[in-house]
């Protein structure tokens, strides 16, 4: 068994359980998506998927072994996570924030290895930070600032890059830039990248498997275009919307009024 | 179904109030008679244990004795001055506490007292002519400057209750520091000034009463005039001044009544800790927010607090005396840990 | 934002400290002449050789130690909590250590084992460890009451502020219990003062400043990823809490045996550690060793000033690195938005 997989995991903090029995196998080599509304479970699902949370049943694998039983350094070396908030260092520069993504590759006393100087030139040049690498990290924008993070995921050169929501707090613009980079790097190394999306056209546009989680659970996944129904977007979001469907395009659609919840109508 | 609340919940809501006032009625009795009975009983313990006939005979003037001399000029003046000072530092927490909408404002964690300490120290050390009288004005001109800063400086991102015990806790460490230079400089004057800093009531009597009264009744008269503003301040500035509220006048006057309230137990009593933060919590977690009933509540919990702590600090290992911060520290410290721990859950 | 170059600032920041440990060397109240205080100093020559060895030089080496050990305790802490806001003093620590050397000494006292007239007649050797012992204590309580299924920032600070205030009223209240004849002594230790400390302090101190500088390399570059937040800084291999819990373990070591000897110094760890970032960047490797020797620097500086403000009086220097460093905490906390 290879890449990374969910079997019948169930995800929580402390007593509240946020996920229950969910399944999930990440194709290798492809951008998965997850979609889902607001508090649906994305993010805890992403997190236990880098590790960071463990479940509290089933079980997360990577190549078979569970997360749980990898040596952290290791895990780390094969996996990469970029949370939601990302917490700005003070007084850093991009250079040295890029280079905190060796770590995982270093001994105990921290010393940098031969393969360093490379690896994070890489990283740089694949993000296109070339310019900005000697700028301290408070003095960047939004979306400069998402992209110094990304290059920091990528100088671990992990096959897997896990991303939470690497378009938030963006505009349109910025939004595209940066996917359009994690589809760069999944078609150009072969990297597996799993990322929750808000926006469902984006997700459908960039995504080769799609996971539609709601209310604790994962409702569908498979081919974009599949999952992309009405009754995803009336059940899931509770909008009704016209999905505009061509050969030659992934399909689009157009929200056109939210639908009230039915069982708020009964109680007045 | 109707929007309109009906006649049965108006009713319900009426029964609710009348319950609480009820509640109010019994707590404030039940207050007063546990007060009572603590100064009561507070008259026949001490260094020297003193039988019931004999108190009632000093009490009653019927004897001139040793004993009623311990009574009149010892155990009564302390007595009243413990309650009078309990209720000023709870009343002055309260205010703190609704000016800055902060649950760690207090004159402890401010470092008003601190800084009230520290200005008397000074005088004390280098101006000793000075007469006891003049301490609480002295204390006021610290306070004022130590509170203000404070304040002013947590308030510039917000005045979030870290940022006020931060700035609270260093402003009352540079103070602390002052006062250690100033008894450096003092030599071995320095006991007795240091028993003063820890806080008690030792071998206080009607002359110190007489230094508080004047600062406990202004701004205890104060308080009945703030309780309204106060209220209003909770629902945050801008929701107080569509009411009509205007809000850094009140604000003003509430930071200055609550500085008068401590720096006169400060010049009588030293800093006493944890009364002005613990003691507002406790009141407002038995009878609510509302300002008018709030604040005498909590001046009767403060009374009913200091005279119980010095009640101990006398008898505990009598004939020597413990001091009240040690007390309020045991009771206290814990409270607010708890306090922490609740809030950040 | 202007850096300066690691080695050169070290190097400054070396040569200032050296030069001001001489000056504190020779200046004091019995004054001594350039020349001959240089004399005494290194050729052992004169009568001034007895001071000079044995009462201002080790005096000036303790303040470097403990100036050192509360630098770097105050950064650690700063990185672990990733709370520019904390040293030992707000994480409680201090009030911990204080409390437990003020019960020690009561007990001493109590079992009449020294007449307790002079602080230099009060074991010694014990201290550091009681005052470990005190400082583990109020740590593990600050950490204790701050942890729900993970320790954040905030509420270790709050934790902290609570412990250590109850710490430090009770320590003072039993000093105030205890009676007046060794008030003095024990004041003076309370404000943090250098007065009276001999080669034996130093040789106290000494063994903790080494363990501690041995451990720094192993956890550095596992610090500097905390900076980036607890899951970024997991998915890259480090073990979160087990960084964070032994970095405020080492910081605490640190900061109590330094109190133990010299009593709670504050604000040293609060602010050398921004200078340093500000100097150098805010990585370990660079900062670190920038903040010990500022603190060094700064003890030995407030040490000096103390001396020589109020003469004949000394002026301890805990009160004077507090009136320095309260104010540019307040402006650093009145700056942050």
């Amino acid at each position: 068994m290879t890449g990374l997989t969910c079997q019948d995991i169930s995800l929580g903090y402390g007593a509240h359980q946020v996920l229950r029995d969910v399944s999930l196998s990440v194709p290798p080599g492809r951008i998965t998506a997850l979609i889902g509304a607001n508090g649906c479970g994305k993010s805890t699902l992403l997190r236990a998927m880098a590790g960071l949370l463990h479940p509290m049943s089933g079980e997360v694998a990577l190549d078979g072994r569970k997360l749980s039983a990898w040596p952290r350094k290791q895990l780390a070396r094969r996996l990469s996570f970029l949370p939601q908030e990302m917490v700005d260092p003070p007084e850093i520069t991009v250079a040295e924030l890029i280079a905190y993504g060796r770590h995982p590759h270093h001994g105990l006393l921290g010393r940098a290895c031969p393969g360093d100087a490379e690896a994070v030139a890489r990283a740089i040049a694949a993000t296109d930070m070339t310019s900005l690498a000697g700028r301290m990290v408070a003095t960047l924008s939004g979306g400069e600032r998402r992209r110094a993070w990304i290059a920091m995921a990528l100088a671990v050169e992990a096959q897997i890059l896990l991303l939470d929501e690497p378009t938030t707090f963006l505009d349109i613009g910025h939004q595209f830039e940066v996917l359009e980079l994690l589809q760069h790097i999944n078609r150009s190394h072969g990297i597996t990248v799993v990322l929750s999306l808000h926006d469902l056209n984006q997700a459908v546009r960039f995504a080769d498997h799609l996971v539609a989680v709601d209310r604790g659970t994962i409702i569908d996944q498979g081919a974009p275009a599949d999952v992309m129904t009405e009754r995803l977007l009336t059940d899931t979001f509770r909008v009704s919307a016209s999905i505009t469907r061509a050969t030659d395009s992934p399909p689009v659609f157009i929200a056109t009024g939210s639908i009230k919840d039915p069982s708020r109508h009964a109680s007045v | 179904m109707t929007s309109l609340p009906s006649a049965a919940s108006a009713s319900r809501i009426d029964a609710r109030r009348c319950t609480s006032s009820l509640r109010v009625t019994g707590l404030v009795v039940a207050g007063l008679v546990v007060l009572g009975t603590l100064a009561i009983g507070g008259l026949f313990v001490g260094g020297v244990a003193t039988p019931v006939p004999v108190v009632i005979d000093a009490l009653l003037s019927r004897s001139a004795g040793p004993e009623a001399a311990i009574l009149w000029k010892l155990r009564i003046p302390r007595e009243l001055l413990a309650m009078l000072a309990g209720a000023a530092l709870a009343c002055s927490g309260v205010v703190m506490q609704g000016v800055a909408r902060n649950p760690l404002a207090s004159p402890d964690l401010t470092g008003v007292l601190t800084g009230a300490s520290f200005a008397i120290v000074v005088f004390y050390v280098f101006v000793p002519s000075v007469p006891a009288i003049a301490h609480p004005f002295i204390g006021l001109a610290g306070g004022l400057l130590a509170g203000g800063t404070s304040l002013l400086i947590a308030s510039a991102g917000g005045l979030s209750p870290v940022r006020l015990a931060l700035a609270g806790s260093a402003v009352a460490f540079f103070c602390a520091a002052g006062i250690t230079t100033a008894l450096v400089h003092a030599g071995p004057t320095v006991a007795s000034v240091f028993f003063w800093l820890t806080g008690g009531l030792a071998g206080r009597g009607w002359h110190h009463l007489t230094i508080l009264m004047p600062w406990a009744i202004t701004g205890l008269c104060a308080c009945a005039v703030l309780a309204r503003p106060l209220d209003l301040l909770a629902l945050g500035d801008e929701a107080a001044g569509t009411l009509g509220l205007n809000v850094s006048f009140w604000r003003l006057t509430g930071a200055l009544t609550a500085i008068v309230l401590s720096v006169g137990v400060v010049a009588v009593a030293g800093p006493i800790g944890f009364l002005g933060l613990c003691i507002p919590h406790i009141a407002r977690s038995v009878i609510g927010v509302r300002h008018q009933v709030l604040l005498p509540v909590a001046a009767l919990l403060g009374a009913i607090a200091l005279l119980a702590a010095d009640t101990l600090a006398r008898t505990m290992a009598a004939p020597r005396e413990l001091p009240i911060g040690v007390l309020t520290a045991i009771v206290g410290g814990p409270f607010l840990i708890h306090m922490v721990w609740r809030r950040t859950a | 934002m202007n850096r300066l170059p690691f080695w050169p600032t070290a190097a400054i920041t070396f040569c200032a400290l050296v030069a001001f440990a001489l000056l504190a060397t020779l200046n004091g109240a019995a004054d001594l002449g350039l020349r001959q205080g240089l004399d005494a100093l290194f050729l052992g020559a004169g009568d001034n050789a007895g001071i000079l060895w044995d009462i201002r030089l080790p005096r000036v080496a303790i303040g470097i130690l403990v100036g050192i050990h509360l630098a770097i305790s105050g950064h650690l802490l700063q990185s672990a909590t990733r709370n520019p806001l904390t040293d030992p003093n707000v994480l409680g620590i201090a009030g911990g250590a204080m409390l437990a050397v003020m019960i020690f000494l009561l007990i001493t006292v109590y079992w009449g084992q020294t007449d307790g007239s002079k602080l230099t007649s009060y074991p010694l050797a014990p201290l550091p460890f009681v005052a470990l012992f005190g400082g583990l204590v109020a740590a593990s309580l600050t950490y204790l009451i701050a942890w729900r299924a993970g320790v954040t920032p905030l509420r270790l600070v709050l934790a902290g502020i609570a412990i250590g205030i109850t710490f430090q009223a009770l320590g003072l209240g039993i000093f105030a219990a205890w009676g007046s004849t060794r008030m003095e002594t024990v004041l003076l230790w309370l404000s943090g003062s250098l007065y009276a400390r001999g080669w034996e302090h130093a040789l106290h101190l000494l063994p903790w400043t080494i363990a501690g500088l041995l451990v720094l390399p192993v956890m550095v570059a596992k610090l500097d990823l905390l900076s980036i937040g607890d899951d970024a800084a997991a998915t890259l291999g480090v073990n979160v809490g087990a960084i964070r819990f032994s970095a405020i373990a080492l910081a605490t070591v640190l900061a109590s045996s330094a109190v133990a000897i010299v009593g709670p110094l504050g604000f040293v760890g609060l602010i050398t550690p921004h200078a340093a970032r500000r100097l150098v960047g805010s990585a370990l490797a660079k900062s670190l060793p920038i903040s010990a020797l500022l603190g060094a620097l700064l003890v030995t500086l407030g040490d000096l000033i103390g001396r020589i403000a109020m003469p004949p009086a000394e002026i301890p220097v805990g009160a004077v690195t507090a009136l320095i460093g309260v104010p540019v905490f307040l402006m650093l906390l009145g700056r942050r938005t």
